[in-house]
């Protein structure tokens, strides 16, 4: 998979949220967005899910243009901002709800995502019952239970235990090893640094760098060593 | 689509809402049995052993069932509760998706208009459903008690003019009238549930989606009573034992003229949303 963003800009009621952005991703590598609160991550991610439509610019998908060729990318996962569930639905019930949709995995496969997460898939709570952290498990496993080409994750470790938060880095880096393209945005660097292969720092709108934490780390080290 | 369809018309009819509303319906449905339909069958015999004179006609079940008087205060309340009978198994699902987020998970699984049309079909389906199933189980139980005489013209009460809408149905074939009725009762309470669909595009409460559809009935009710056009008001044209005064004609129109508003409402303000 690869995704292609060129000049995206996106103005709702005068105020300039994406200005001009700019990226290239290709699948088997994890990208980040870095940026502080209403830098506009959310809204890339918006567009990209072919939720939101921009003012300006285009976004292709496999040589597809989304919103002309295609209305959403074929293959995907994605949470953004909160968890979005039926609240007098079970968590298994929420998920296979979904997974009813288009088809693709049994009933086993589901249970497996929410045991990974550490979710049991027999238990009868509501999902509006469920504490903030589960929610936000629940939210990860709809993203990779269909094994999506394309996961995007709004803010993923968000209410999340430091376990859990392994647990999911854990998930994300095995998704990046059999071939998917992974986009996150954290508010924490250092998360982000861990385990993306680039990451866009996004501010007020502009994309104003980007680099490889992994590439950087070896450079400091290469200096360290130097001196 | 058909999958889409499939589990949308799941959510609606395996819904807490769907269940509630079919037991409000069904608790009016029997208390009119109660009060009105099992005192009136105990007359029979007295009615029977007199029938020389038709202002002795006795209770017959095509004027006497819920769907079929507008004299019993459960047959009111029945039917001035239809719009939020209709609305509550389904009509307001859209506005809690979209607001729980949950909108967002279907839109990057399937097409809007896949889910649009399926939410409309369900919504459709269900509102109709949940009235006219308190209905038939009225139907059902009054005719154990009563007969299914064939309606008398010159009978005191339960009988409609000859000049009103299907009149010759109702003398020659009750039942097919009846069942004439409710599809039109079905119709209307599904396009009751597509308004709360289409106003669940501008409403930021729940409460608002739910009564919406029944402010709207009142409003129309009112407006044609003041105009002295009763045939306009769904609130009279909807119980099969009114029938004076009705026209198919308007019934059409009107019904088409509502399920569009919602339709159009609902279609335009979905597609356009972004989330």
């Amino acid at each position: 998979m690869k995704i292609e963003i060129h000049n995206l800009s996106k103005v709702i009621r005068k105020a300039t949220i994406l200005d001009q952005i700019s990226l290239v991703m290709e699948s088997g590598k994890i990208y980040g967005l870095q940026g502080r609160n209403g830098s506009g991550k959310t809204m890339l991610m918006r567009c990209i899910c072919g939720l939101v439509y921009p003012t300006e610019g285009e976004i292709w998908i496999d040589e597809k243009k989304l919103n002309q060729d295609i209305s959403f990318p074929q293959s995907i996962g994605a949470l953004i901002e909160n968890p979005g569930f039926i609240g007098s639905y079970s968590g298994f019930q929420n998920l296979k709800l979904l997974a009813s949709i288009n088809p693709t995995i049994d009933d086993a496969q589901i249970a497996s995502s929410m045991e990974r997460l550490g979710l049991i898939p027999d238990d009868r709570k509501k999902y509006r019952k469920y504490s903030l952290g589960m929610k936000q498990k629940l939210g990860i496993a709809a993203t990779f239970m269909e094994n999506p080409d394309l996961i995007l994750l709004d803010e993923p470790f968000n209410a999340l235990d430091e376990k859990s938060i392994a647990v999911v880095k854990d998930i994300l880096l095995e998704k990046k090893k059999q071939g998917a393209l992974i986009l996150l945005s954290c508010h924490d660097h250092e998360d982000l640094e861990q385990i993306c292969d680039e990451i866009f720092v996004i501010q007020d709108g502009k994309q104003i760098r980007t680099y490889s934490p992994l590439k950087e780390s070896e450079r400091s080290k290469t200096n360290e060593e130097g001196t | 689509m058909k999958q889409l369809i499939k589990l949308e018309i799941g959510r609606a009819f395996h819904g807490r809402m769907f269940y509630i509303s079919i037991l409000i319906g069904s608790i009016l449905s029997l208390l009119q049995i109660v009060f009105h339909v099992i005192p009136a069958s105990m007359k029979i015999d007295l009615y029977l052993t007199e029938m020389d004179s038709p202002r002795l006609y006795p209770g017959w079940l095509f004027s006497s069932w819920l769907g079929g008087n507008v004299f019993d205060i459960e047959s009111f309340l029945f039917y001035l509760l239809l719009p939020i009978l209709a609305v509550l198994p389904f009509g307001d699902s859209y506005f809690t998706d979209r607001k729980s987020g949950y909108l967002k998970n279907v839109y990057i699984r399937t097409k809007k208009k896949n889910y649009l049309t399926a939410k409309a079909a369900a919504a459709f389906l269900s509102g109709g459903a949940a009235v006219v199933i308190p209905l038939l189980l009225n139907l059902a139980l009054a005719a154990l008690f009563l007969p299914a005489l064939k309606p008398e013209s010159t009978a005191p009460y339960g009988s409609i003019a000859e000049e009103s809408m299907w009149s010759g149905l109702y003398y020659s074939s009750p039942w097919a009238y009846v069942f004439a009725y409710l599809l039109i009762d079905f119709i209307f309470a599904g396009i009751f549930a597509l308004i709360a669909l289409g106003i669940s595009q501008a409403a930021d409460y729940r409460f608002i989606v739910i009564l919406f559809p029944l402010f709207l009935y009142l409003f129309i009710y009112s407006i044609a009573k003041l105009l002295h056009a009763h045939a306009f008001a769904p609130a009279d044209f909807l119980n099969s034992g009114f029938g004076s005064g009705n026209s198919f004609s308007i019934i059409l129109g009107e019904g088409a003229a509502l399920a569009g508003l919602g339709l159009v409402t609902f279609w335009i303000g979905g597609r356009q949303e972004t989330y």
